[in-house]
């Protein structure tokens, strides 16, 4: 069990999130969702131990200090399109930066090159990594998060760019992970449709509050959704069972983040 | 997921791609050494040469052996370890700034070591017991008097690539500035001294010196292995490198110090030296990739080729003499350059 207790993160004097509090299972994967600003991707940060913040964070009984967060905590950042000519293999390989030496091991080697296979990544494995699609990109930074075999992962907007292929296969692969190895995974998302398709639990964060938080049935309304980002969206079930959000129009007073 | 599987290279091959580069430049670099120790101003016969080298004590010209070891052998061993510090020093300069451009030279530290060896000769200044190593002490403190401006600015304002490469611009211009104000007000004679100094030249070159560079370069590659994989991670942006468990900060600041140390080591004795420090790293990069287990060897090893093959061409340019090395430097190296630009793709800067 991961929870989070009275999160404050601020900016130069002004206050982006307040007093968060969280419990987070293990096995499941819960969507941060809410409009441009309103301090996911700060959360995210805080939790990994990535940027200044008050409150605890607490994985079992054991309470993690920033620096412990940063070794305990797997964070994959947004894509920012890296222009490094890293291969692939190389990327992966960073994911156990620890156990990394002068010479690395056929083994652990072995070991990388199958959290490739997952993603059928493996016959890119000796490609520059800036030279892949952004799809690509994705999917190879996750392969480096989930070898890395983290308890905790923290994704920012994992599917954010991607075509829809590559958002489904991201998905299941994180959620494939949460089952078979009880990994608690905590994901920015901006789709609520996915979100609610693949999520176990969803957070609304709202001007850095926690504005609801519960399984998608109960949580994802019309009612929240206006509430939240000040639109008119209907939410009904998907030919799949799992509800789909259909945005029809912004309300006229919404401001512009 | 559709995956395109053509052309990919195996392992095997990409691995001994990377390998072979590195083997290739060292087989050059060893020609490029053994060419500097067989030519020269003196106009020695190379058989003679080649017998004093191998073999001193049999060698039948006592004068060639004293060329050879006491003139040609240090100055080709400098040139080799100091286009090497340089390579070093600019790999990771480039590495912990994120930027393409960031050397020892557009960093102000050789700008630095300049002024204060300037100084030192303006005002005829020596160390008590060890007058010659006046000059190099000197450039050694000016060199650690920049480092420490550029990271007391970027520990203020935090320290991260942006500061620290304007920190380092700005150090630059001043110390370029100081060097002007010397040269203004030096008289003749010491003017050409010290312009002598600052064109850079292996002319300096003695054992001592070997020594001390050689045994500061090992130094600095024995502080940087324990870190090599987190260099390599931090080339996936701060971001990244941090959330897989680098302290990026405290990264930064440690290979900064040893850039230092690697750059104030290298031009304290010779001069002056650019452009080495800022190719030999891109040349590097595009043949081994970035993996910092082999990218540091290379650019080592490519740094010392571009100042060994600077120093061949400064003897070959006026047969006779010794065209000071740092004005030739340039001259090897932006044809390299040139072609990098023209060649290369972005991702490998």
């Amino acid at each position: 069990m991961l929870t989070i207790k009275d999160i404050n993160v601020g900016y130069e004097g002004t206050t982006v999130l307040h007093a968060i509090n969280a419990q987070f299972e293990p096995g499941t994967l819960t969507a941060l969702v809410g409009p441009n600003g309103t301090g996911k991707s700060s959360l995210l940060k805080a939790m990994a131990g990535l940027i200044p913040s008050e409150g605890a964070v607490r994985l079992g009984d054991t309470s993690l200090s920033p620096n412990k967060r940063l070794e305990e905590i797997a964070y994959m950042p947004q894509d920012t399109g890296a222009q490094s000519s890293l291969t692939v293999l190389e990327v992966v390989l960073l994911g156990r930066l620890r156990s990394l030496g002068l010479r690395v091991g056929d083994d652990i080697r072995a070991q990388a090159v199958a959290a490739l296979k997952r993603f059928k990544l493996e016959d890119f494995q000796n490609r520059a990594v800036g030279a892949l699609s952004g799809g690509q990109r994705q999917l190879v930074f996750l392969a480096q998060s989930l070898f890395r075999g983290p308890e905790v992962l923290l994704l920012d907007e994992p599917t954010a760019a991607l075509d829809l292929r590559h958002q489904l296969v991201v998905l299941e692969r994180i959620v494939e992970t949460c089952h078979a190895n009880g990994m608690i995974a905590v994901a920015a998302m901006h789709d609520l449709t996915l979100a609610a398709r693949f999520a176990d639990r969803i957070v609304f964060l709202h001007d850095g509050n926690v504005a609801a938080d519960g399984s998608p049935a109960l949580v994802l309304t019309s009612a929240i959704l206006e509430q939240v980002y000040r639109v008119h969206a209907e939410v009904q079930p998907g030919p799949s069972g799992a509800l789909h959000v259909s945005p029809v129009r912004a309300l006229n007073d919404t401001a512009t983040r | 997921m559709t995956i395109t599987t053509r052309g990919a290279p195996t392992r095997l091959s990409f691995a001994t791609r990377r390998l072979m580069w590195l083997g290739v430049s060292t087989g050059l670099l060893g020609l490029a050494i053994l060419t500097d120790i067989l030519i020269g101003p003196a106009f020695l016969n190379v058989f003679d040469v080649l017998g004093a080298l191998v073999h001193p004590s049999g060698a039948s010209d006592a004068m060639v052996v004293t060329i050879v070891h006491a003139i040609r052998l240090p100055m080709t061993l400098m040139a080799l370890i100091v286009g090497a510090s340089l390579g070093v020093a600019g790999v990771q300069m480039q590495t912990i700034l994120g930027n393409p451009l960031a050397s020892p030279y557009t960093l102000g530290f050789s700008a630095a070591a300049g002024f204060g060896a300037a100084l030192t000769i303006l005002f005829g200044l020596q160390l008590p017991l060890v007058p010659q190593m006046t000059v190099p002490v000197a450039a050694f403190a000016a060199a650690s008097v920049a480092c420490v401006m550029v990271y007391g600015l970027a520990h203020i304002r935090g320290v991260t690539a942006e500061v620290m490469v304007l920190a380092g611009i700005a150090t630059l211009f001043l110390f370029q500035s100081l060097q002007s104000l010397v040269q203004y007000l030096a008289a003749p004679e010491v003017l050409q001294e010290i312009v002598f100094w600052l064109f850079g030249s292996m002319l300096k070159a003695t054992w001592f010196s070997v020594w001390v560079s050689g045994s500061v370069l090992l130094f600095c590659l024995a502080l940087l292995i324990p870190d090599m994989w987190k260099l390599t991670a931090l080339r996936l942006g701060d971001e990244r490198a941090a959330s897989l468990g680098v302290n990026v900060p405290r990264l930064r600041r440690r290979v900064f110090f040893i850039v230092s140390l690697l750059t104030a080591g290298a031009v304290a004795f010779v001069g002056t030296i650019g452009f080495v420090g800022l190719v030999a790293p891109h040349l590097a990069r595009m043949l081994v990739g970035e993996d910092q287990r082999i990218l540091i060897p290379a650019s080592a090893v490519f740094g010392g080729l571009l100042m060994v093959g600077a120093s061949i061409a400064s003897k070959l340019l006026s047969p006779g003499a010794v065209v000071p090395v740092g004005i030739v430097t340039a001259l090897v190296g932006v044809p390299f350059l040139f072609a990098l630009i023209l060649t290369g793709k972005r991702r490998h800067w």
